[in-house]
């Protein structure tokens, strides 16, 4: 045999044993190699993987485990995780990534491995706890569920069989699974729910949700030219792991990175252009450079011409022009003329020259720019919105939407599968969320809850916080205190966490709920141009149903008696409504023997089988049901690439008389198809008719188009126009409460929002690796500015004065943040009170709080430090700083369009003085309630704009939608 | 060709089940870490690069290939078992484009460095990577016959600056001499010099330290006995080999001149 023979006979038998193994569901070639991507155990090993012990070293002992994915439940972007159970001990030794998760890929940042240490946290809630002793006095006992839920329920049937179902409210931090609690509540007919997206992404949302109608972007970093990002995307972005690897990616092929940050972030150590402007001033540029490209002719004229509703601004703002493309173009300019370069310089600080560089990138990158804008200056400014609709202006000028490369609306990149109940909208409205003042809000006013109370606009029967901690999270965090500890206004405060907070502290009951591998949920987010589902689930209960061994209730295998949260609203239901008499126990009923409670198997079984398409062909290939399959392997894609949504052409059984408007909105008689996607879309109104709106003509075809009213992408809205706001019916520039114009002699800005990779919120302080690496936030100061205030040098104790008091904290001298504003990282600052006997220790000072008069106080008695625990780590606690809780001082900036709160800061910095010590905290009550009164002022009120006498546009997004009869105004507040 | 893509993975993370397939047999973890840890490292810019370490300019040109070839490079692009499953990918396409890039990266970026690499491998490899060795040197020859030579010598060998120095010994691609640990070992057992294990160009310094002569008249003989192996490489490899053998002579000449002049100078010092 020749050699050439002898090659070929290799080669021949290298691709049969690779077709044979594949054939049977296994991988060739096992990680980690380079050869092949298989840098994980291959997945038929999953139930039986070796790995040497490394505790044994230099022993080679071999330790076998068993593989369960799960989904982490630190930050939003839900990567998958895979959880490596001992065999032996069947406990859980260590987190790593899920190679199967379509978003995250297999990596994971370090929040998700810290999983396990927030498992064995010696300081978690593990059992049900009821207060003592008066509430916030730091006394629990431990109680049973069964009675805490009797208690719960009783309030709760109570309130609503007496007609007060708006004293149920349930307020959310951390997402579960995409609507399980919206429908739990809407089964109750309560409009109770609560989040905290107006202190998060309520503006950033806004900007988008104006321009396309769908509130999150969904940019495809991955296959960009220009990745521009208002954010810190690589460290502490919305989606920062499975955005963070796909920037990196598109930065190895080429691609130019353009970072707007006043800090130097870790994003903008890796950018082509690092932008430090005038905080505020990002919409001026944005607009100064959406200017240039139209002045230059260097945008997408095609694009634009086709999807913008440029003949609605024509025919409503400028009808004495010719309805032409031509004339827009002109308006465009004429309505921009303001916004040179060389204007959004002066206004920014940046040279002209750099904005140009930056437009010129723009340009060059056509339909391949990807940008993002969440938080950063969409959140900290009055007028934020305008941030997010000024950049996303950039992609509809360039058409880079749906684009490979480009940007896309989140609903075409999520998938939330139809469960097997869907209860009907709620039939009323909460004022307490959804107050007439902020008929625009994007989402629930949930920071002004406190206030709102105290001015008697309602009360709470029953109030859960679910893994959420406004008292530390929110601004203006005294004022939370207080409406906690007052009994007549909260009649019951449930706290479900999986740790303990400075919520926590202040509740009646303090239920444990599960941690990322003690819990269900179903996940799905727009990292990339595709549709996957991720699916959490309790580690210990999959690895002890694929040992043959069910598992009934999850109580059953979760650490102490932590719940799983879905099992918990399910019981809780048919406690309300025991008999079914109220209507709500049917919606938590099994299908397969009616009359008994829903499992969690029977919930998740149904929607595997029926609503996930592919999935159960997937699954019988396997031999499994797809409910073992997605047990088994934690995340599967439902579709790759879904394209140019808007450009599909309309299928001809939606088109059953058909009318087109003047502007070319299509309207249908056939009802809406079915779709096992039930992820929340807006809804457009129908015409005067009824037809419901399905797209817009163009090319002589109905197409898909956006989900706006126009069914165009929305330059112009009619919406704000209608509303009240008719100077904002465009992308425009708002100067922000910061603005320098608005500054005091001596003031500066703080930066107080910006977010550090290890920790998240408050639910990671139980972390002690995450701990370890940062537990301190010290004030950023830039060096001009250090010596402007008396050559503060980094270390020292400064004094921060905001508008309702002052913190206290070390400095940091740095050349990293622009001169003339200060930064202090979120995260830090944890406490508990000195009368509390439980609680976070690695993480938590010790602090007395003190009210005389209209004035509060925190002093810090102890910072952190080692303690006994059955852990040994404990011991080693070598830091006692864990930093300032900044946000108490922060009086509340609700924007009167987004409902966002505006987090930036005007303040004063100067040196500690004598006996003050780093946490130090004063806050003066009284000023609290005057800014409150002074942002309010600005509103713009559904009693007075609405349009139509009902309280909110019916077609924008909302959480938990009432019918549509809630919407009117009351009969008498009607104008 | 998925024979490429099976031996890349027997050499980057051996498994029974490629081994077996290969007819192999499997190495242990112990050899594999002495091959590859300490001996021959895997990869490219070892030897393509003027400093003779990993990464710098030379990874960043291998990196920049993956990158005109639309694929994102890895972490570590210019690994052997890396460039050896590009190369089987493009050998999975059937267009001209891929055809071309086959081409490209067969010359510039594994012929450029892996024959002599293989040649050394050969001489000190355990026995399964010996066979392996053997197995992928036929594949090149196959891949080569098949392609044809290059326009022109690969860019690695082009930007090769001369030997400069004993430092730049070390960087194969500007000696043409390829000095492993092993080498520096021999070299002392057979000088009767005291060996100091570190880092190659420590372990140098010292054999240096005590006897500069006899040390620089050995790796001499070492530089001319290379070349005579480069020499014997398949004519087919020639547009590389070339460059490979003019070095080796040009190292193998000055380093018996710089012997001379320690010679002098120690005979002087006498």
């Amino acid at each position: 045999m020749t050699m050439n023979e002898q090659l070929s006979r290799l080669n021949e038998r290298v691709k049969a044993a690779r077709a044979e193994t594949e054939a049977r569901g296994e991988t060739f070639y096992p990680g980690p190699s380079r050869v092949h991507l298989a840098a994980f155990p291959p997945r038929e090993r999953w139930d039986d993987w070796v790995e040497l012990d490394s505790r044994s070293w230099p022993e080679r002992k071999e330790k076998r485990y068993m593989l369960v994915p799960t989904t982490c439940f630190n930050c939003e972007s839900a990567c998958g995780l895979l959880a490596y159970v001992d065999r032996d001990t069947l406990q859980v030794r260590k987190f790593e990534g899920n190679p199967e998760h379509p978003g995250s890929r297999g990596r994971n940042c370090a929040k998700g491995p810290a999983t396990l240490n927030q498992v064995t946290d010696p300081d978690r809630v593990l059992y049900p706890l009821k207060r003592a002793a008066g509430r916030g006095e730091g006394r629990w006992e431990r109680v049973g569920w069964d009675e805490a839920l009797d208690d719960i329920a009783s309030r709760i049937r109570k309130a609503i069989t007496e007609d007060r179902p708006n004293e149920v409210m349930y307020h959310v931090g951390r997402p579960g699974e995409d609507g399980f609690t919206e429908r739990v509540l809407a089964a109750w007919g309560v409009d109770g729910h609560n989040s905290h997206t107006n202190i998060c992404s309520s503006s950033g949302r806004a900007g988008y949700h104006y321009w396309m109608g769908l509130d999150r972007p969904s940019p495809d970093h991955a296959n960009a030219d220009l990745i521009f990002l208002i954010s810190a995307h690589l460290e502490s972005g919305h989606y920062f792991n499975p955005h963070a690897q796909r920037v990196v990616e598109a930065k190895q092929r080429g691609a130019k990175l353009v970072v707007f940050d006043v800090r130097l972030s870790n994003t903008a150590t890796h950018a082509d252009h690092w932008i430090s402007p005038q905080p505020g001033s990002e919409a001026a540029i944005l607009l100064a450079i959406a200017r240039e490209l139209v002045a230059s002719g260097r945008y997408n004229r095609e694009f634009v011409e086709r999807w913008w509703n440029w003949r609605e601004y024509l025919t409503r703002e400028r009808p004495e022009l010719e309805p032409s493309f031509a004339s827009f173009e002109k308006a465009f300019l004429e309505l921009y003329r303001e916004f040179t370069l060389e204007f959004a310089a002066a206004e920014s600080g940046v040279p002209a020259s750099t904005l140009r560089a930056i437009a010129d990138l723009v340009a060059a990158a056509g339909t391949r720019l990807s940008t993002h804008n969440w938080r950063s200056a969409a959140a900290g400014n009055l007028g934020g919105w305008q941030v997010s609709r000024s950049l996303f202006m950039l992609n509809a000028l360039m058409g880079a939407v749906a684009t490979e490369g480009g940007v896309y609306p989140n609903a075409w990149n999520k998938f939330v599968p139809r469960p097997m109940y869907l209860p009907p909208h709620p039939p009323r409205w909460n004022e307490l969320t959804w107050p007439a003042d902020y008929p625009l809000t994007m989402n629930e006013l949930s920071f002004l809850l406190p206030h709102f109370i105290e001015e008697g606009r309602g009360r709470l029967e029953v109030y859960f916080t679910r893994v959420y901690n406004p008292v530390w999270t929110n601004p203006d965090g005294f004022r939370w205190i207080e409406m906690l500890t007052n009994e007549a206004k909260v009649g019951l405060h449930v706290a479900l966490t999986p740790t303990w907070s400075e919520t926590a502290f202040f509740a009646d009951y303090v239920l444990p709920m599960g941690h990322g591998s003690e819990r269900h949920d179903l996940h799905s987010y727009e990292t990339h141009d595709a549709q996957w589902l991720g699916f959490r689930q309790p580690v210990m209960r999959a690895a002890r149903t694929r040992l043959g061994e069910p598992v009934g209730d999850t109580r059953e295998v979760n650490p102490g008696e932590v719940w799983e949260e879905n099992e918990f609203w399910i019981e809780l239901s048919w406690r309300i409504d025991p008999d079914g008499s109220l209507g709500i126990r049917r919606y938590f009923e099994s299908q397969k023997k009616p009359g008994t409670k829903l499992s969690v198997d029977e919930y998740y079984g149904w929607i595997f089988e029926n609503s996930v398409p592919g999935l159960p062909e997937r699954a019988a290939a396997e031999g499994l049901t797809p409910l073992e399959w997605m047990r088994r392997y934690g995340a599967f894609e439902v579709k790759r690439r879904t394209g140019a949504v808007h450009e599909q052409e309309v299928p001809g059984h939606e088109l059953d008389g058909t009318v087109t408007d003047a502007l070319g909105r299509v309207f249908t008689r056939a009802p809406r198809p079915g779709s096992p996607n039930i992820v929340p879309q807006p809804t457009p109104e129908p015409d005067s008719e009824g037809r419901r709106p399905v797209g817009v003509e163009l090319d002589g075809r109905v197409r898909r188009g956006f989900p706006t009213p126009s069914g165009r992408l929305e330059f112009y809205s009619r919406t704000l126009a209608e509303w009240g706001w008719p100077e904002y019916a465009v992308p425009a520039y708002i100067r922000s409460h910061v603005h320098p114009a608005n500054l005091e002699e001596g003031q500066v800005v703080l930066i107080p929002t910006f977010r550090l990779p290890i920790q998240i919120h408050t639910r990671s302080a139980n972390a002690k690796w995450l701990d370890e690496i940062a537990h301190s936030n010290p004030l950023w100061i830039n060096p001009i500015n250090a010596r402007r205030w008396g050559g503060i040098c980094t270390g020292e104790l400064v004094r921060v004065e905001t508008e309702i008091g002052y913190f206290v904290l070390k400095a940091w001298v740095t050349e990293g943040i622009r001169p003339g504003v200060v930064a202090c990282s979120h995260h830090m600052g944890r406490w508990k009170p000195s009368t509390e006997g439980t609680g976070q220790r690695q993480m938590m000072a010790t602090v007395d709080l003190q009210r005389a008069g209209s004035r509060w106080q925190m002093k810090r008695r102890q910072g952190a430090a080692p303690y006994e625990s059955n852990d040994p780590d404990t011991r080693r606690i070598w830091w006692t700083d864990v930093g300032v809780h900044q946000n108490l001082t922060f009086g509340v900036h609700p924007d009167p369009i987004s409902g966002m709160h505006c987090w930036h800061q005007a303040v004063r910095v100067r040196r500690a003085e004598p006996g003050e010590a780093a946490g130090d905290i004063g806050v003066h009550i009284e000023k609290s309630r005057a800014i409150y009164r002074r942002w309010l002022e600005m509103t713009r009120s559904a009693f007075r704009f609405s349009p139509d006498d009902t309280r909110r546009p019916y077609w924008l997004l909302r959480p938990l939608k009432p019918s549509h009869d809630a919407y009117k105004l009351p009969e008498e507040a009607r104008r | 060709m998925e024979l490429l893509r099976a031996l890349a993975a027997y050499c980057d993370a051996p498994s029974v089940t490629v081994a077996a397939t290969l007819e192999l047999p499997l190495p242990t973890p112990a050899d594999q870490a002495e091959l590859f840890s300490f001996q021959l490292y895997p990869y490219a810019s070892v030897y393509v690069g003027a400093e003779g370490m990993l990464g710098g300019d030379a990874r960043d040109r291998v990196g920049g290939f993956w990158r005109a070839a639309g694929a994102t490079p890895p972490a570590e692009p210019d690994h052997l078992a890396a460039l050896l499953g590009l190369y089987s990918a493009f050998a999975q396409e059937d267009d001209d484009r891929a055809r071309h890039l086959r081409h490209a990266l067969l010359w510039e970026h594994l012929l450029s460095w892996l024959l002599i690499w293989l040649a050394r491998l050969a001489e000190i490899a355990p026995k399964p990577y010996v066979a392996w060795g053997s197995i992928l040197q036929s594949a090149l020859l196959a891949e080569t016959e098949e392609l044809g030579p290059p326009a022109v010598v690969p860019l690695h060998l082009r930007l090769a600056p001369p030997v400069d120095g004993l430092d730049s010994l070390f960087s194969a691609v500007r000696s043409g001499v390829v000095l492993t640990r092993a080498d520096l070992a021999q070299a002392a057992h057979e000088l009767g010099l005291g060996l100091r294990q570190g880092e190659r160009r420590y372990t140098l310094e010292a054999l240096l330290a005590q006897d500069a002569p006899a040390v620089l008249g050995w790796l001499s003989n070492e530089a001319s006995r290379q070349r005579e192996i480069h020499r014997l490489l398949q004519p087919a490899w020639r547009p590389v080999t070339e460059h490979w053998v003019s070095r080796a002579e040009a190292t193998a000449s000055e380093l018996s001149r710089l012997a001379d002049e320690a010679l002098e100078v120690t005979a002087n010092a006498d």
